[in-house]
Order: C-alpha cells, then structure tokens, then sequence
C-alpha cells in the first residue's frame, strides 16, 4: 500500500531552492544551460552536501532550509558578480564559508521595514464545471500548455496506477487553484498581501478567473487570516465583438455597463487590460483572426475605456487604476503587437488624473544592459527600453519631473511593474541591476512595485530572496546616481535609509522627512518596491496591516509550519520547491511525445 | 474722407496684428528640406529606407522570427526623416502630411514626435494601418510651448514591432511572414 501511495505521490525534490537552469512549460524547447548556469548549479550542490551532512540533515531535509536558500545566493553571487550587480549575504560575513551565512534575507519572517506587497498573484478556478473549461476549450487547452511550468506532466495510467502532475493532482488545472494559491503564496513565502490579479476574458462567467471564484478566493484568505491579505482586480475589455476599424465592437455597451455595475466599492481596487486579447467573435468576419484585433490606448477602443473607468471613478469612487499587459508577446494566441508598450507614454500623458500600472515594465525575454539612447530605440518594439522610450517621447519620464534640490524624479502617473521581469533577469545581478537602475532613473524611485506572476512559477520565495539581496556595484551607482544602491531614501536615493545620521536634521527639499537620527529601512527603495509604493496607491496602510497580521490565523499557521523559525535551519519541509517543466531537449521531446510518463520526477534535476 | 480713413484704419490694424501676433505663424518643410533620422532594425528587416530628398519612407520585415512560448525578441523596422525648425515665433503644433499611405496591418504605424533642444520631449502621435494608398494628416498639439531661440527637431516616419512565426505547437495566428509599409512625407507645418 506504501508502495502504490508513493507512485502517485513521489518524495520531495531534492533540487535546490533556487533552481536557475533552464525550464520549459511544454511549449517550447528549453535552451542550453549556460556555462554559468552550470558552474552555479555545481557550485550548490557541493556546499549543499558539504553543510547538509555538517547540519546533520538529509539532503531531501535541507533544501528546504534557509540556509539553502542562502548558499543559493552565494552560488550565484559567486559565479554571476559582475560589473554591475551582485547579491548580499555572501559577503561580510566572519569568512567566506558559505556555513557562515546566516541569511536572515532567506527566511519567511519579514525584514525590517518590509511590507510584500506581490501585485501580481493568479489562481485558476479549477472547478471541473467551470465555464472556460466547457465554454472555451481552446483557451483551456492553451492554458494546459502553458501552465505546465506548475503541473510537469500528462495525466494518465501506467504500471497499475493513475498518475498526476507535478504537485500531484490528477486535474492539472488543480495544480493552479486554492489549495496551492494559498500554499505557495501565504505559507511557502514572505508575502504579506497578494493581488489577486485578472486575466482575459469576457463575459465574466467564461472568465478563467472569474469574479465570483475570486471574490471568494479573497474572502477565503481573508475570513481565514481575520486580516485584509488579498484583494482583487477585474479584467475587462473594450474590443469584444470587433467589427472593423472605426465601428464600435458589438458587446462594448454591454461589457462598459457590466463595469458600471459591480457591486461594491471595494470589490475591484483596480482594472487589469490586455491590449493584446483579440475577439473571435463577429472580428473573424472581416479577415481579421482572433490574434489581430487587440487594440491600442491610443485607438478610439482604447479611449474609451479609459473615459469609461474615470467616468465610473466620477460616479462610484472606484478607483481609476488601470493595469495593462505590456511585453511578454505570447505570440499566436494574443495580438502581439498591441503589447508593445508604445502607448503607455501616449494615454498616461492624456489622462493624468488615472493612475497606470504598467505590467511587467514592457520586458520581452530581451537583453538587460542599460539604456542605449532614444535614437537606438523603436518603441514599436516589446521590452523595457519600448516602456522607458514611450514616456520619454511624452515628456512623461521621471527625469522630467525631479523637484528643486532633488536629483531623482517620478513620473507622476506611471508605475513599472516587474512581474516575470525580475524573475527572469534575476539569476544574472548584472542584467538585474540595469533592470532596476533604468527603472529608478526613468521612471521613478516611487514608481516600481513588485509582482511575482505566482502560482505560474510556484512558490514566490526565491524572487523575494533575491530581490531583498540585490547589491548595485560601485559602477551601476555611479552610472544610475545611487550612491546607496536600492538602500537609498526613495524620497531622497542619495541618503541612506539604512543610517540614523540621514535623519538628523529636516531635509530642505522633502516635506516629512524623519529628524529622529534613527535608520528607517521602511523608506528604502527596495522596501518600496517591495510592497510600499504600491500600498500607497492602492490605500493600504502598511503597519497598520502587518501589525494586524502578526497575530493572525496564517501567522499561527506559518508560525506551525516551520521549523527552526530565525535560524539557519528555518524550515518549511513541505514546500514544493521544484520546477517541474522540461529542462532539456530530451526531456522537452519526451514531453511532446508523453513517453515515459509514469514518473513525475522524470524530468532532469539538476544537478544530475 | 470717412471711407479712406476706414480703409486706413483696417490696413493699420491688419499690419499691427500682423506683427503682435506671430502665433499664426506657420513654417513649412518638405522634401529637400528634411535630413535622415535614426533608422533600426534587426536582421529580419528587409527595408528600412527613408529618403529626405523625396520624403519616401519605407519598412519591410519577414517574420521569421522563432517565438517562445512567452516572448519573441527582436528588433522590427523603423525609418525616420527630421525637420529640424529654429523657433522664432510662438509655436503650438505640427501638422505632418503624407501621400500614397500603404501599411499592411494595424501595427504598421505612422510615428510623429517633437522634442525641444531645451524643453526637450513635446509629445507623440500616431496613425495606424491598414492603409491603401491613402491620404492624410497628422495633428500634434504640443504638451509645452517652446520658447523662441529653441531648436525644433520633429521626427517622423514608419515604425512596427518585431513579428514572429505562428506558435509552432499551438498552431494560431502570428504574425503575417512579410509585412511592412510605405508612406510619402509631403510636408511637415509647424505653427
């Protein structure tokens, strides 16, 4: 019986925490690793067998420590330091060991001054009913291959047993609904609020995030923690039932009054568009597929709407936040081009009294190095320098607007937001640094919030980690004029947050400014884009909230979780701690052509 | 003796207005008058041609770009001509004309900005394609006056994103395999 209980359920991983080699969600052929990629995975599984076997503990154990999550860190800091960016905790410490890291940045409890605010959470309504499943199979069977990153494998029968996906469940949508939502986001991390965000689809109730599921999602987490730890978006659309070029689409009337109509005020905090989603409906009939009829906020669809949400904020006080997808082209089921952030410059200039979040900051797989010059950038193009060179061309950079005595700037109406972003550029603190230094100088120390794009990539923790280690270089501080790095004042990046002396006196150019000659870590840069900045906009009082959540049911919870809470040894023994896609061209193959697909763990770990 | 002097009077007024209100001012450029601005492009560009002394523009791309399951990275075309205007008299907005507009697809854009050497951005406008041999203008207001003395640089031309190859596994739409646009730039009027 053991036996056949653990087919279905294989052990734990033993892969490390942070797991950097390449991943496929079944979708494409993951690339070679790197010769970095390597040497960071070896130089992990050398300290981890070396300082397990000091701690006593089996491997299987010990990756789940936050000791590994620190010797994560050190591998790659190790290998990846560059001119530019490297990561904290592995250095200063009494030797180089990587024993002696004690990485407080690596465990649940919250650091000082920090606040998550993880702007964008996604859960699946897995319900075997729900409407997208039986209403709009081809979107869920897009969904199918593209949330394989959580699930690792087609269900199926094999060597007298039924086997599931990666996390188990037999549903692979299942892998993406509450149970591991609430697991990943609020028992496997450090998140402190999490953003239930929208995705496409109108009406509502073929919506794969509908609102009713998500209201009670929220309401779940919410009830559970006795505190406000999740609220919610709502997608919405101008563009379904597209008739042409300056028709009206069929159903816009219909869906700007569903808009109008949501119930309570504090049901949607914020509107999430996908310029990008085209309509298969009456669009079809005019030549045009369902991938070429997005729209741009520049287009008579894209005004509208964002008439009809300040219209809506005039008439009901929701308020007029408006999220876009921009970058990440998901070529072939979105209109790729309508998420080239060209336009963000354009309509943020227009509507200054709209606040926009601009989804993972335009960022499209490309190369981070700095910002190369207006004239070397088309902002046709999808990626973060398209994002930087839309404001630019609209006077709307935040280089336009830095107050007298100050050096650094905010666009007034513009927020970057790094979901995937930082996911993807964080292994490489090079790439990282650039990433985060254009961001602060073009768009604002104020203005970049953090989003972990989880459940799609698990458990959120290694993102945190690494973000809360980023170090710019002598260089990157030079070059982007932070000589404190993301420690600096966001009010003021050329004081340090972290030291009291910046907090003798009144600062003759920032209003407020603290005089009690103590360091406050919750006015640094990082902490803003941590969860500060964004609680600002979003009206969330961020000690008031932590405060209220320290005594919480999901505190107890975490708190019966883990073990050895603070120390080296912290550890959440039943974190998923596994990327579960093809990790090589063997594997992507065998994937394809669902060979040998009896063992989940089939897939390469690495290091093999 | 009364009609001349309201003859007079209305030259005289005509004169003085002329003079106080240089805002109706309007300077023209047009082709020979214009200089090549930045022009980009990645491999998979086939053209990326402006023509200042004709005022033809031109892009043209194969999308045989590989697209992954998330991103598709590259560098579509984009062609640019300049008028570069000395601001004299107070100025508002630039009119930008073009003739025989043909863009295979939405995406394919006709781009105009402005930017001052000391009040530096102006603004952006676009117009979208498809378009078939059309005719047409552009209108951009300026989000601030420049002062007089400033150097008026005024971009304008054909932009699109990079296109990539249908999803190979999913099988839906991508981009089309060629597409591009041209367009010719009869004048650019700032007043």
């Amino acid at each position: 019986m053991a036996e056949k209980y653990k087919k279905h359920y294989p052990d734990p991983s033993e892969t490390p925490p942070i797991d950097i080699m390449p991943a496929s969600n079944g979708e494409y052929v993951p690339p070679d690793p790197t010769p970095a990629q390597r040497k960071i995975m070896a130089l992990q599984n050398e300290k981890i067998e070396e300082v397990r076997r000091k701690f006593g503990m089996s491997r299987r154990q010990f990756v789940r420590t936050a000791a590994a999550y620190g010797i994560g860190v050190w591998a790659i800091d190790q290998v990846g330091r560059g001119k530019w960016g490297n990561y904290a905790f592995a250095q200063n410490t009494e030797t180089t060991h990587a024993c002696d890291l004690e990485n407080p940045g690596a465990q649940l409890a919250n650091m000082p001054g920090e606040f998550i605010l993880d702007t964008q959470g996604h859960v699946l309504d897995s319900d075997i009913n729900a409407k997208h499943r039986t209403q709009d199979p081809g979107f869920s069977q897009f969904l199918l291959l593209w949330t394989s990153s959580a699930m690792g494998d087609y269900p199926g029968y094999n060597e007298g047993g039924v086997r599931g996906f990666g996390e188990g469940e037999i549903d692979p949508i299942e892998n993406l609904g509450r149970h591991h939502y609430f697991k990943d986001i609020f028992l496997d991390s450090s998140e402190t609020v999490n953003l239930l965000t929208a995705l496409p689809r109108l009406p509502d109730e073929i919506n794969i995030t509908p609102m009713k599921f998500a209201s009670e999602t929220r309401d779940m987490v919410n009830n559970m923690t006795q505190s406000e730890r999740c609220f919610l978006h709502a997608f919405t659309q101008p563009n379904r039932g597209y008739q042409g070029k300056g028709k009206v689409p069929a159903y816009q009337q219909e869906d700007f009054e569903w808009m109008a109509n949501i119930q309570g005020p504090r049901d949607v905090r914020g509107w999430k568009l996908y310029c990008g989603w085209g309509d298969p409906g009456l669009g079809a009939l005019g030549g045009e597929g369902p991938t070429h009829n997005g729209w741009w906020f520049d287009d008579e669809n894209g005004m509208a709407i964002v008439e009809h949400i300040r219209r809506i904020h005039a008439k009901t006080n929701r308020p007029a936040v408006v999220c876009t997808h921009k970058g990440l082209a998901f070529n072939g089921t979105f209109d790729s081009a309508k998420f080239s952030p060209r336009d963000m410059g354009i309509i943020g200039a227009m509507y200054p009294d709209v606040t926009f979040f601009t989804y993972h900051s335009g960022y499209d797989g490309e190369h981070m190095k700095a910002y190369p010059g207006d004239d070397a950038v088309n902002s046709s193009n999808r990626g973060v320098d398209c994002f930087i060179k839309s404001l630019r061309e609209n006077a709307l950079d935040a280089t336009r607007f830095v107050p007298n005595g100050l050096e650094h700037g905010n666009s007034p109406n513009m927020y970057a937001e790094i979901g995937t972003t930082w996911w993807a550029n964080m292994s490489d603190p090079d790439r990282a640094a650039h990433l985060l230094g254009k961001l602060i100088t073009y768009v604002g120390p104020r203005r970049i919030v953090w989003g972990s794009d989880c459940i799609w990539y698990g458990n959120p923790q290694p993102q945190i980690v690494l973000l809360r280690a980023m170090q710019f270089s002598d260089a990157a501080k030079e070059l982007y004029n932070l000589p404190y790095g993301l420690d600096g004042d966001r009010w003021d990046p050329r004081k340090n947050a972290l030291d009291g002396s910046s907090y003798l006196m009144p600062h003759p150019n920032v209003e407020g400014w603290p005089t009690d000659g103590r360091a406050h870590p919750e006015r640094t840069i990082r902490n803003g884009i941590l969860g500060r900045t964004a609680a600002e906009v979003y009206g969330l009082d961020p000690d008031a909230t932590r405060n209220a959540l320290s005594c919480d049911e999901v505190q107890k919870l975490r708190d019966a979780y883990l073990l050895n809470p603070g120390t080296p040894k912290e550890t959440a023994p039943l974190a998923g701690n596994t990327i579960n896609g093809p990790r090589t061209r063997r594997d992507f193959w065998k994937f394809v052509k669902h060979e040998n697909v009896a063992d989940s763990t089939r897939f390469t770990r690495f290091p093999s | 003796m009364k009609g001349k002097l309201a003859v007079l009077a209305a030259a005289t007024f005509t004169v003085v207005a002329v003079s106080v209100a240089p805002a109706g001012a309007e300077s023209s450029y047009g082709p020979g008058n214009y200089k090549a601005g930045p022009r980009n492009g990645d491999p998979s560009v086939i053209v990326a041609e402006a023509d200042p002394s004709t005022g033809k523009v031109t892009i043209l791309q194969r999308n045989t770009r590989q697209a992954a399951a998330v991103n598709c990275v590259g560098d579509g075309p984009r062609a640019t001509l300049l008028a570069i205007h000395e601001v004299t008299d107070q100025v508002s907005s630039v009119q930008v004309d073009y003739i025989d507009a043909m863009l295979s697809d939405n995406e394919i854009i006709i781009h105009v900005l402005a930017k001052g050497d000391k009040s530096g951005a102006l603004g952006a406008k676009s117009d979208f394609g498809p378009k078939m041999g059309e005719k047409g203008s552009l209108t951009l207001p300026f989000r601030n006056l420049p002062q007089p003395g400033e150097t008026l640089t005024i971009q304008f031309g054909l932009q699109t994103g990079a296109g990539c190859l249908p999803h190979p596994q999913i099988g839906l739409d991508g981009s089309r395999f060629v597409n591009g646009g041209q367009a010719t730039f009869t004048s650019v009027k700032v007043g």
